[in-house]
């Protein structure tokens, strides 16, 4: 079971929240203007990183509110969420940050 | 003032459940339904002091701002719900009066009150395996060195959401589950209860 923490109601169990994709993508103010392969890229196209991954989430079972985390894909652990319209975290320095205790255990 | 009418012949949503079958002493497990009381869903922002007055002066009592938790107040009861939403759940007679008197007062202020009695009923669970008879379906920690008097939850129980609090230490709980949902969730409780009757 993982446990996510909601930044609003606190830790949580994974089975309250939904996933919601890459986080800080923002649409186009003139669509318009774009190429199709310009609309194609904003639609459809999402990077897809082994590691660390800014994604949204929202806690439908809860207090049905969105909000951001990092999240490593490799490992599914969540290195730190923030509410929406917060100022995205350094993924550099979450990456070199000091371990876990469990995940130096788990090595 | 509009007036409240109360349908003679209403039936409440878990009228086929009959919680009696549970055969054990109240002390262990009790379990009965509140059904037909007001549900208002209050929506603004506390950081809009105006908001913050008028809900006062509405209720009598401040709005809880602390997450997870709710406030009793001349027999109604507000949980918390998110950042800028809040349930207050009263007596059936002045549900109407209570939502015109918010929606007056909250007037040119960014805010939203909802009627929302009709879509719940509340059940309350009380005794020694209330606790335990929950946890068979949340995931939520209701230990009471996490979760106890005073606090409220949004979750699931049986995968039905529900909106939980913790009214007394004894402990006693009370739950929200939509009417939808209600003869569902009734029948799961008749059956997890089923080991704790007593011969």
């Amino acid at each position: 079971m993982l446990l996510i923490e909601c930044p609003y109601c606190g830790v949580r169990d994974e089975s309250e929240f939904t996933y919601s994709g890459e986080a800080h993508i923002v649409r186009p103010l003139e669509p318009s203007a774009l190429s199709d392969k310009e609309w194609a890229d904003y639609l459809f196209y999402r990077s897809n990183p082994k590691g660390l991954h800014r994604e949204m989430w929202y806690h439908s079972a809860g207090c049905r509110r969105y909000f951001n985390a990092v999240r490593d894909t490799v490992t599914y652990k969540f290195k730190c969420v923030y509410k929406i319209g917060d100022s995205q975290p350094n993924l550099d320095e979450l990456s070199s940050s000091a371990k876990h205790p469990a995940d130096v255990e788990a090595k | 003032m509009p007036e409240t009418k109360i349908i003679s012949n209403a039936k409440s949503p878990m009228v086929e459940i009959d919680f009696s079958s549970i055969k054990c002493p109240g002390s262990v497990l009790s379990i009965c339904e509140h059904a037909f009381l007001g549900h208002i869903n209050i929506r603004g922002s506390l950081d809009n002091s105006k908001f913050a007055a008028a809900a006062k002066k509405s209720l009598g009592i401040d709005l809880p701002r602390e997450a997870n938790t709710f406030v009793e107040h001349n027999a109604k009861t507000i949980l918390w719900l998110g950042p800028n939403e809040w349930l207050l759940v009263c007596d059936a007679d002045g549900t109407a009066n209570l939502v015109e008197t918010l929606k007056s007062n909250f007037e040119d202020i960014f805010s939203a009150v909802t009627d929302v009695s009709g879509g719940n009923t509340i059940l309350e669970i009380s005794g020694d395996r209330a606790r335990a008879l929950l946890l068979k379906g949340t995931p939520l920690d209701l230990h009471h060195s996490v979760f106890s008097k005073g606090q409220c939850a949004q979750t699931m129980v049986a995968k039905t959401g529900m909106t939980l609090w913790q009214v007394s230490e004894d402990p006693v709980y009370k739950l929200i589950v939509r009417r939808s949902f209600s003869d569902y969730l009734g029948h799961w409780i008749l059956d997890a209860a089923r080991e704790y009757h007593e011969e």
